[in-house]
């Protein structure tokens, strides 16, 4: 197993080599070609998941079939930690590979047996499910305080400052909690008001300050 | 067009039925033999109403989100 991949994966970016040498023996490499299921939420947890490289969806199906993704993870991230230290031992959500996908799994006995025996690496989860956490307060407030405006607004500075990857008008109908069609009237309106203009495959956020008094429904 | 950007078509979902083609403004998209095709990938300008215009999802349009 490559030491570089391993110091890939966020959460073990601090660990000590004595610990990580231990870790490293609970990993096993797998891929996932674009578009296969990694898993399905309500099945049991058997797995926790270290993203070596590409991008997965992290979403939640309505009984009605609407989809709402609750993530894009890139390269780094881990996912399904919170189930296993549930009794119902349930994964939350679902996950497909957005791109082809490098991991590694653990199996999710090792994972329990190894917080218990290595307090660097106990620390080490608890410090990323934090960072996690605060992130998700942030798209709870997003969906139930903002218009499909703002979050689409929001959402485009997010992605102009940092670029996870590209994205289709249903990928982020589905990210932001609404519908394709809505996600294209207001791009189109965003662009009349010239506040955007599309460039081929680009979209192009004209003005910071504008963009952010949209997000903030000031505008 | 130097960098031929195209929308990607999903024959699976496509239903062939021609909103597309009467939705470009350019003629690129064409029904042949009743498969949705680009007859003029290179009047394509990206401009997405295929996709808005399609009723099944079967068109999609991907975009980088930066700073003009």
């Amino acid at each position: 197993m490559s030491k570089s991949d391993l110091h890939k994966i966020q959460l073990f970016s601090r660990i000590s080599q004595e610990t990580l040498a231990i870790l490293e023996t609970a990993l096993r490499r797998k891929s996932f070609s674009k578009g296969s299921a990694i898993l399905w939420e309500k099945d049991p947890c058997r797995y926790i998941y270290f993203l070596i490289s590409g991008e997965v969806e992290v979403y939640l199906l309505a009984p009605n079939g609407r989809e709402q993704v609750l993530e894009r993870m890139g390269a780094g991230e881990a996912f399904n930690l919170v189930p296993a230290f549930k009794h119902t031992l349930n994964n939350h959500a679902n996950v497909r590979a957005a791109t082809v996908v490098e991991l590694f799994e653990m199996n999710k006995d090792d994972f329990t047996d190894l917080l218990e025996r290595l307090p660097e690496f106990s620390l080490a989860v608890a410090d990323y499910m934090a960072r996690r956490l605060a992130k998700m307060v942030n798209l709870v407030e997003d969906l139930s305080l903002l218009s499909v405006r703002q979050r689409i607004a929001s959402f485009l500075i997010k992605q102009a400052d940092t670029p996870t990857g590209r994205w289709t008008q249903d990928e982020m109908a589905r990210r932001l909690g609404t519908v394709r069609d809505m996600v294209g009237r207001v791009l189109r309106q965003f662009e009349d008001e010239g506040f955007i203009r599309f460039e081929h495959h680009q979209i192009l956020l004209v003005d910071r300050e504008t963009m952010q008094k949209i997000a903030l429904g000031e505008k | 067009m130097s960098d031929l950007e195209l929308p990607k078509i999903n024959q699976k979902k496509c239903i062939a039925c021609g909103a597309c083609v009467e939705a470009c403004p350019n003629q690129v998209l064409e029904l042949v033999e009743e498969v949705l095709s680009f007859v003029r990938p290179q009047d394509c300008t990206y401009c997405a109403l295929c996709e808005e215009s399609c009723p099944q999802g079967a068109i999609s349009c991907s975009y980088e989100i930066g700073w003009a």
